[in-house]
């Protein structure tokens, strides 16, 4: 176990008395509680938590939060692993592992770190211009392994995620000064609100500025403000929690954590917050200084090193230089040096600094005014600085007035950029603000306000007074009217900042834009002489801005440089889009409970428990749990759907037929709408009667199939495909609602209001004639294409003289509550005929040797009605109907159309794959003309048979063919679809 | 005569709760012996006329409920309502209304079978379903008597508050029930 060698003796709001034992890249260290995983890193001395993306440079911590470039690591093994954490973020927990990613066989000692030597050649946008030859996808796979970081698991996530939805008044988001004043005076108005903000502990920058309020310490006021708002019955607080996303209507997607122990109900949670109000007080986040090496591990952001020492009590170095170009980095000097870390110097970028100089110069620190960095020495840390007057640094190569500061910290501050992203997201709008040299929140979407630092509010003063008033504004709109007090106050300051893009160049040195993509400017200044000028084709040239942080710490400086290289003013520039989300984003959170059964919901149907007694196996079909085949002792799946198929053929069969989509259409005229829904003419089927039909879409393409029943003048029965029927009912509403008002018809979905029951086989007649009924079976009282109504063991039921297997075959629709009795009366009965109940499987095998299409299968997104053989059909409607029009165009009548045939294997043994293609020059195995739909061997022909989509395929039956699939070759011939009886005597009998 | 079996018939032990109390802070009692029946008119005045004379009850209002002894009417669309009703009268008030109706634009349909309706109450009701549905279903923005045809654990869903702030109906079409109560089994008991 390594010591803490630069733990504070005493300070910090760590818990001491709770030691926590951690392993980095396989060793091991301890932290306490209240640490992240990067304090207790810098508190044993560990530096180096990564390695660049693309050379594959040492690097240490810049930030300490969301805003880190640089600590991504690994946390956990196995299935709980996740990847690309910030160790900033990451809490300390017991036993917690982590491991740096991209390097191997650890950030210290990386055996790639070799690549750096070949960073001259690969500037930004190398691979697009090198590996072009012979082919981007032959480098393909090489450069993805080599560019990832982190590993995803391999195995199911075994960790709980929830998902939450939440209404409010006002939503805050951001706990620190902003946003505790906003939702506090919310939550005194009366507003119901939610306050969210991504760390464990409320307060945000007060937790290390050693600030007052009210005149009392800051962390005072946090506390009174965090118990006041968590004894209120109208808020709700949440900490670990990040607002990544803003979408349509105020809905806002937050990501909550619970923490980083190992056994845990819950891991995460999503919540949906749909807020009537939304006040953004997300900060600002502090920019890096762009300046050569500054990448080495040591330089760090100055509000970073000050969050280290104050919070965690830790010495991110011992002799520090401080290089700003604002006034707020002077604040990191006062609070480092009573620390026992040693300020060598401050260096302001600014000529004329002011007042904070003097004062800093009063203090007894060493300012160094219009000074600039030039170098960082140092490999694996930083071991000294140079520094250089700004006027000399713009002579070319001068090394006069070089100044060298021993140290191991360089803390830098390059002004503040507000957290705009949601806002952004949101549609607000940003506008420049050269005072303070950032984008700033706009004209904003309604309900949508900034507030404090996000607004561009830097100082603490502005911050709390503009959050009270945003969260009382806010509250206001939604109606409350209780009486938010006033707000907090504290003392005045100086935010001002001089912006500073980058330094001058130096020599060779690469001075780094984005670390975390590894952008130098150089990399911006091909991008520039390579005239790519819209910000947005520089992000994806030299990806700057993109990956895990997306920019948080470089836009502004890419944007700054960018406008300086093209001598264009930043607000032309304008920024890259902020898309969601703002921070990454587990996708177990996202998909929260809808894994596992709970994926979706699969719909049983009325005879779910019968079929799991009768040995079914299930599977997904349309929505639908449906037996797929019935297992039977020792036999195997093939022999038992074999078995289905002879029991249709031979016997009678049973199949539950309920998901199939079961649409009542009523009224004076309902005919007349059916007529024009349906491509095939309805107006003419007769009370009684059943007639195919098929449903286009405006497109003419095949939408859905089934049967229409027409029960009485004014009454029809539509019956759709298992998964078509919401899709169909909800096509027949909108067409009802928004085109033909006039029409007077009513739609009902019954599906679920009843179940149907398949009975075919050569005895399937004989079946039903051992049940009660009224309904006359004989053949010619009730032929092939009728329906009946009437009773069936003295229940209701609709008895249709239709099928999908070409024999003998009765539907049954009963009441979905009798369906499970009938089923059973059916079994029962029908034993000494053979009765057996078929699945899916066998149904699928039976209809295709039938030659009836399945829409999704035998149909694709293009098939029209005339592709399948409804030619004839449609010459004889003279009435309009869906999708007619489209049918009139040429490339609906070109002779060459993909069409529905029958595919004859020339071995009759061979199942011709599904999905192989009908080859043009089987030799070069290339042009397609079409393709294998469904496939199977046949129980009835002793052979096996197939359908397919082939070009001009109906004129070319007893063509001999090719089928292609995978490597092999197939001889085939072109045949008729209708492999079993076709001339429908079994059907018909 | 075949034998009429709801869905709760068939489910499994092991599938579903086994007892109402799913878990310690939610309860699910399946609401038996009502039938349903499904009105649609494109003629509110005649159906108003109807209903008023069969049973007593007025139409509600756009996302409301009305009731009446043991008469409950949801609204479900501009031109279509549910009604909850003792089961052994439904074929009889299915057909006086279809008697009245003869000559309007209207459908009854009965639905008895065709959706499974469900009373969950309990202290975590609102943060259960506030997990699996995206309306606010506290009882301040969701109050006796209010309606709402919306999705619950991606099943479509009609819920309505009967009364009191601890307890709301829910009817889902028949087939989701075994889906509906894992999620509601995993929910309330994490």
């Amino acid at each position: 176990m390594r010591m803490s060698a630069h733990r504070l003796e005493s300070g910090g709001r760590i818990d001491r008395g709770r030691p926590l034992a951690f392993a980095f890249d396989g060793r091991r260290y301890e932290g306490f509680a209240g640490d992240t995983l990067a304090s207790a890193l810098l508190a044993n001395g560990v530096r180096i938590l990564g390695r660049s993306f693309k050379l594959h440079r040492p690097r240490g911590i810049l930030g300490a939060w969301g805003e880190e470039p640089n600590a991504i690591v690994q946390i956990g093994t196995g299935e709980t692993t996740v990847p690309n954490l910030k160790a900033t973020q990451v809490e300390l927990a017991e036993a917690l592992e982590a491991r740096s990613v991209n390097c191997w066989p650890s950030a210290r000692s990386d055996v790639f770190a070799f690549l750096k030597m070949f960073g001259p050649l690969m500037p930004a946008g190398f691979y697009y211009k090198t590996f072009k030859w012979p082919s981007w996808h032959w480098f393909e796979p090489t450069v993805r392994r080599a560019a990832g970081l982190g590993v995803a698991p391999t195995g199911a996530d075994p960790d709980r995620y929830e998902e939450r939805h939440e209404h409010c008044d006002v939503l805050v988001v951001g706990a620190g000064p902003a946003g505790l004043a906003a939702a506090l005076a919310a939550t005194r108005a009366g507003a119901r609100t939610v306050l969210a903000d991504d760390r464990p502990v409320l307060g945000g920058a007060l937790q290390w500025e050693e600030k007052t309020v009210d005149e009392r310490p800051a962390l005072e006021w946090v506390g009174e403000v965090e118990g006041e708002l968590r004894a209120a019955s109208n808020a709700r607080v949440l900490t670990r929690t990040t607002a990544f996303g803003c979408y349509d209507h105020h809905l806002v997607a937050l990501a909550e954590r619970f923490g980083e122990q190992t056994a845990r109900p819950i891991r995460e949670r999503l919540w949906h917050v749909r807020a009537e109000q939304v006040v953004l007080a997300t900060g600002a986040i502090e920019r890096q200084l762009v300046f050569p090496d500054n990448d080495v591990p040591g330089v760090m952001l100055a509000s970073a090193a000050r969050n280290y020492a104050v919070q965690y009590a830790v010495r991110p170095g011992r002799r520090a230089v401080l290089v700003t170009s604002t006034d707020s980095g002077y604040d990191a000097a006062e609070s480092l040096k009573p620390r026992g870390i040693a300020i060598e110097a401050i260096v302001d970028t600014r000529m004329d600094p002011g007042e904070v100089a003097a004062r800093a110069r009063r203090a007894g620190f060493a300012v160094r005014a219009g000074y600039v960095p030039v170098r960082v020495h140092g490999t694996r840390a930083v071991r000294a600085i140079d520094i250089q007057p700004l006027a000399e640094t713009l002579r070319a190569h001068s090394t006069g007035s070089l100044l060298r500061l021993e140290c191991d910290l360089v803390c830098v501050s390059g002004g503040w950029t507000p957290s705009v992203h949601l806002f952004s997201q949101a549609r607000g709008q940003l506008r420049y603000d050269a005072e303070r040299a950032a984008f700033v929140p706009g004209s904003g979407p309604k309900g949508f306000q900034c507030a404090g630092s996000a607004a561009g509010q830097f100082a603490l003063r502005e911050c709390l007074t503009d959050g009270f008033a945003a969260g009382r504004k806010a509250a206001k709109a939604t109606g409350a009217r209780s009486d938010a007090g006033i707000s907090p106050i504290a003392a005045p300051e100086r935010t001002a900042v001089a912006p500073f893009w980058a330094a001058p160049r130096h020599d060779h040195r690469k001075a780094w834009v984005d670390l975390q993509n590894d952008v130098t400017r150089a990399d911006l200044e091909l991008a520039a002489r390579e005239n790519l000028r819209s910000v947005e084709h520089v992000k994806r040239y030299t990806t700057t801005g993109m990956a895990v942080d997306q920019g948080k710490t470089s836009n502004m400086n890419a944007l700054g440089i960018l406008s300086d290289l093209t001598k264009t003013p930043i607000p032309q520039i304008g920024t890259t889009t902020f898309r969601p989300p703002y921070d990454p984003v587990t996708l177990g959170t996202l998909a929260a409970r809808h894994v596992g059964p709970l994926y979706r919901p699969l719909r049983r149907t009325p005879l779910d428990s019968q079929h799991s007694d009768q040995g079914a196996c299930f599977e997904d079909f349309g929505g639908w749990r449906r037996a797929a085949w019935y297992t039977s002792h020792g036999q195997s799946r093939e022999e038992c759907i074999r078995a289905e198929k002879r029991a249709a053929r031979g016997a009678v069969s049973l199949f539950d037929g309920s998901p199939l989509g079961k649409i009542e259409v009523r009224g004076p005229d309902a005919a007349v709408f059916l007529n024009r829904m349906y491509c095939n003419s309805m107006k003419t089927l007769p009370v009684g009667r059943v007639r195919y039909g098929i449903m286009l879409s405006e497109h003419g393409v095949i939408l859905d199939d089934g049967v229409c029943l027409r029960l009485a003048e004014d009454h029809f029965l539509v019956s759709t495909t298992s998964g078509g029927a919401d899709r169909i009912f909800s096509g027949f509403e909108e067409w009802l609602q928004c085109e033909w008002p006039d029409l007077r018809v009513l739609a009902t979905n019954v599906t679920c209001a009843w179940g149907n029951i398949a009975i075919a086989g050569p005895r399937a007649r004989e079946l039903l004639s051992l049940l009660s009924t009224d309904v006359d079976l004989d053949p010619k009282a009730f032929p092939h294409l009728s329906v009946r109504c009437g009773r069936l063991e003295n229940v209701p039921a609709r008895i249709a003289r239709v099928g999908f297997t070409g024999e003998l075959s009765f539907e049954i629709n009963v009441a979905a509550g009798y369906t499970a009795a009938l089923w059973e009366r059916l079994l029962e009965r029908g034993a000494p005929l053979g009765v057996r109940p078929i699945g899916i499987e066998a149904l699928q095998d039976l209809r295709t040797e039938k030659g009836y299409l399945h829409v999704g299968t035998d149909t694709d997104g293009r098939t029209l009605p005339t592709d399948i053989g409804m030619g004839e059909a449609l010459a004889k409607k003279s009435e309009d109907f869906v999708g007619r029009r489209s049918l009139e165009r040429a490339e609906a009548k070109r002779p060459d159309r993909l069409q529905l045939v029958g595919l004859s294997a020339d071995d009759p043994g061979t199942v011709l794959p599904v999905g192989a293609h009908v080859v043009a020059d089987p030799k070069a195995r290339l042009g397609s003309q079409g393709y294998v739909t469904s496939s199977c061997m046949s129980e009835a022909l002793g052979r096996t048979v197939a359908l397919g989509l082939v070009q001009g395929g109906r004129s070319r039956h007893g063509e001999s063919v090719a089928i292609y699939c995978n490597g092999r070759l197939w001889p085939a011939h072109i045949v008729s679809p209708q492999w079993y009886d076709p001339k429908g005597e079994r059907l018909n009998a | 005569m075949l034998e009429h079996r709801t869905p709760f018939d068939s489910i499994r032990e092991g599938e579903d709760p086994g007892s109402a109390t799913i878990a310690r802070e939610l309860i699910v009692t399946p609401v038996r012996d009502k039938g349903l029946l499904l009105l649609q008119s494109a003629c509110l005045q005649a159906l108003q006329t109807a209903l008023e004379r069969e049973i007593g009850l007025r139409l509600p209002p756009a996302q409301q409920a009305s009731w009446h002894g043991p008469y409950v009417l949801l609204w479900q669309t501009p031109a279509q309502w549910l009604l909850q009703l003792p089961a052994r009268e439904c074929d009889s008030i299915g057909a006086a209304l279809s008697d009245r109706l003869a000559s309007a634009l209207a459908a009854i349909t009965d639905f008895s079978d065709a959706l499974v309706a469900l009373e969950v109450g309990g202290a975590g009701l609102a943060d259960v379903f506030m997990s699996g549905c995206s309306l606010d279903l506290r009882a301040d923005a969701f109050p006796p008597g209010r309606v709402a045809r919306t999705s619950l654990a991606d099943v479509p869903a009609i819920l309505w508050n009967p009364g009191g702030s601890d307890r709301i109906h829910c009817l889902i079409e028949r087939g989701f029930e075994t889906h509906l109560f894992a999620w509601l089994k995993g929910t309330a008991t994490r």
